[in-house]
């Protein structure tokens, strides 16, 4: 009977990998984990009365539940997460169809979309904030110039959450919208010709083909958008600082502030960022779930 | 002799080597700066210490001031926290790590010292830092609109109260079709102006307890949304994220709140109209905030004798009315005498403020101190704007504040 060889080459490629994902992710996550199980600064010294920690088990979860401050925080990151991945992925892929023809220009155009998300979101937010500023911003000043009433863009609460929305969308549309070509680029042209040749439509073609086969491109285009819409908070504190009041303060700043302006807040901060951890993990789980039951 | 050659240069080259790692003393210093040339200050000062002390060198890494905080408690965590740092506030977190200075310079150390921030940086005999400076907070006025409107600046002995304040700026946006009559840096220390101004405070005189459930910190919070709904302040800056500072700099304003630390900003920025400091308008009480900047070391650093001694160098008499002279702030120290700024403007308006400063009551300056307003400045500011934006009576505002002063209070003390 000959013994069967397990291979070790694989393993040693991919060792650098799990080491970083281990070092970066999985242990600091599992630290996240346990400092949220103690009340806690953000310096600890047992020898220093003041700077102790004290074990208080899932107090700080508890907690959470009736904190009208997290929930409202976590409440309006959902909010925009629904609003905001949908209108990208419609904006990106309508972008994709649009610059993917071969067409003069065309370089130039995909340029201009791609380019916003090169900058970093804090010049997108300082960039933003001067367009939409109440008195010294481009836009109304245009406003005024025909006639037309100042609108408080920033101002007001439910027009702040908006212009939050559209400025992440703007930022974000060309990176996504070049994984859609990269993604329509695989599509082989046979079978649109095929389709034309039975007398299917442009929409015809669309939904047939372009939709089912490119799944795995907006899954993963899905997958990175609703991350990134969690994830929203530099371009959110320079453009609106999560106001007026808290009508744009989303989950990443609420755990930042808890963590840093409070006292001994560090362990509590934590059990925010394992609740937000497991919602992204259940929903990146479920996504591929999703992905992998439509394609059998 | 081409081996003994040799073996004598490896020799020399290992002695020079440790004899270089031995002399070299690097000490690291933390800081953030508002004017790049408070940075060039520090270097040129670091090199002249460096040249008295062979072997020592300062490395000077900057941070943004928004950032300082976090950065420190993420370096005093790791284990690594800088030799020096310039602070303009100890929370507790860090306060266990400071060095005590009057250890190397004895308890009368902060003797020359203005008191106000002698006595915020002595903790029960231990000495936290030495000053570098002192700002007030106060109203920069548009000179130049005032001029073409006619209307009178009062004295800073006679000064004003609020309602002829704001009917002053009013007339003069009115008479010059300035834009706003009045912009208010979005901070909770500049707002806290109008508390004590209203004869509010954060703490009561132990420094132990809430005082800001009172009817002056609600007065003071209902006063200042009133001065947006009637127009005087635009909403844009509070509620928005609008830069008063560049509102009042265009010369579209007729008053700032601010402070002066931005007097040497303002002397190179200005140059279309004439401005003026203060007087400072009151309702109950004439007040502006102490604000202070401070330079500390830490107990961890490798060198604590010589970060001590660097720290009574840049603080010394000679350095501190120097530092005071080229960025135009208000010297630390008493014994200093008259700064001559070189510029009639900056000189009156730094005088202005620093006697605003001088005739503001206590809590001006105490509750500043209090280590724990840094836990509280936030909730102040989340509240101010509720009340401006009416998810909050001024009464829930302060009763929010309240709770977060005496939560913080009872976490940091004990009670």
């Amino acid at each position: 009977m000959s013994k069967r060889k397990i291979p070790i080459a694989p393993y040693i490629f991919i060792a650098p990998a799990i080491l970083i994902f281990l070092l970066f992710i999985v242990v600091p996550a599992m630290e996240g984990f346990l400092q949220s199980l103690f009340t806690r600064g953000i310096i600890v010294r047992q020898d220093i009365p003041a700077l102790r920690s004290r074990f208080v088990g899932l107090f700080n979860y508890q907690k959470l539940v009736s904190d009208p401050r997290f929930l409202t925080a976590f409440g309006k990151t959902i909010l925009f997460t629904l609003i905001t991945v949908p209108s990208i992925m419609v904006v990106s892929l309508s972008l994709a169809l649009l610059l993917q023809e071969k067409i003069h220009g065309v370089g130039i155009a995909r340029a201009m979309v791609y380019w916003p998300s090169m900058i970093s979101p804090i010049i997108i937010g300082i960039a933003w904030r001067w367009i939409l500023g109440y008195d010294t911003g481009i836009l109304n000043y245009f406003l005024t110039l025909f006639h037309i009433d100042k609108q408080p863009w920033l101002i007001d609460n439910a027009r702040a959450f908006i212009s939050v929305i559209v400025v992440s969308i703007w930022a974000q549309t060309g990176f996504f919208m070049v994984i859609f070509i990269g993604g329509l680029n695989t599509i082989p042209d046979s079978y649109y010709e095929a389709a034309r040749i039975d007398g299917a439509n442009k929409w015809q073609q669309f939904s047939g083909i372009t939709l089912p086969l490119l799944r795995p491109t907006t899954l993963l285009v899905l997958v990175l958008s609703t991350i990134n819409a969690f994830k929203v908070y530099q371009l959110v504190t320079v453009l609106t600082s999560g106001g007026p009041g808290r009508a744009t303060a989303f989950l990443v700043q609420n755990i930042y502030e808890e963590a840093f302006s409070k006292p001994l807040s560090v362990g509590y901060a934590a059990a925010q960022s394992v609740v937000f951890f497991f919602v992204m993990l259940l929903l990146s789980i479920a996504q591929f779930k999703l992905s992998k039951e439509e394609s059998v | 002799m081409k081996r003994r050659f040799l073996l004598a240069s490896i020799f020399l080259l290992v002695v020079g080597i440790f004899a270089f790692g031995q002399a070299q003393k690097e000490l690291t210093a933390l800081w953030f700066y508002d004017d790049p040339s408070e940075l060039e200050f520090l270097n040129k000062k670091a090199a002249e210490y460096s040249t008295s002390h062979p072997g020592v060198t300062i490395k000077v890494n900057t941070v943004a001031y928004n950032d300082l905080f976090t950065r420190l408690t993420q370096l005093v965590a790791g284990n690594n926290p800088p030799d020096i740092v310039k602070l303009t506030d100890i929370r507790p977190e860090i306060e266990p790590f400071i060095l005590d200075l009057s250890k190397y310079h004895g308890k009368d150390f902060l003797k020359p010292f203005i008191p106000g921030v002698a006595a915020a940086l002595n903790r029960e005999g231990r000495i936290l830092g030495a000053p570098l400076d002192v700002t007030a907070n106060g109203i920069i006025l548009n000179k130049t609109l005032f001029d073409k409107a006619g209307v009178a600046i009062p004295s800073k002995e006679k000064a004003w109260t609020y309602n002829e304040f704001l009917q002053a700026i009013s007339d003069v946006k009115k008479k010059t079709g300035a834009l706003y009559a009045l912009v208010w840096d979005v901070t909770p220390h500049r707002w806290s102006t109008y508390l004590f101004e209203n004869g509010g405070s954060f703490y009561d005189s132990t420094g132990r307890k809430s005082n800001f459930n009172s009817p002056a910190a609600i007065q003071a919070l209902r006063g200042f949304a009133d001065m947006f709904d009637k127009g005087y302040i635009p909403k844009s800056i509070w509620i928005g994220s609008e830069n008063p500072r560049d509102m009042f700099f265009s010369g579209q304003a007729v008053a700032w709140m601010s402070g002066s630390w931005q007097v040497k900003a303002m002397l190179d920025n200005i140059k279309n109209f004439e401005w003026t400091a203060g007087p400072n308008p009151y309702v109950t009480t004439r007040s502006s905030v102490l604000g202070y900047k401070f330079v500390s070391a830490f107990s961890t650093s490798k060198y604590p004798d010589i970060a001590a001694d660097f720290i009574k160098f840049f603080t010394s008499k000679e350095n501190n009315s120097d530092y005071a002279k080229s960025l135009m702030t208000i010297a630390s120290r008493t014994d200093t005498g008259t700064i001559n700024y070189g510029n009639a403007q900056a000189s009156s308006a730094l005088n202005n403020l620093a006697y605003e400063l001088a005739i503001s009551p206590l809590p001006a300056s105490t509750d500043i101190a209090n280590p724990v307003m840094g836990y509280v400045w936030n909730t102040v500011k989340e509240n101010v704007i509720a009340v401006l934006t009416k998810t909050k009576t001024a009464e829930q505002a302060a009763a929010a504040i309240n709770a977060q002063i005496e939560d913080s209070l009872r976490i940091v003390y004990g009670k």
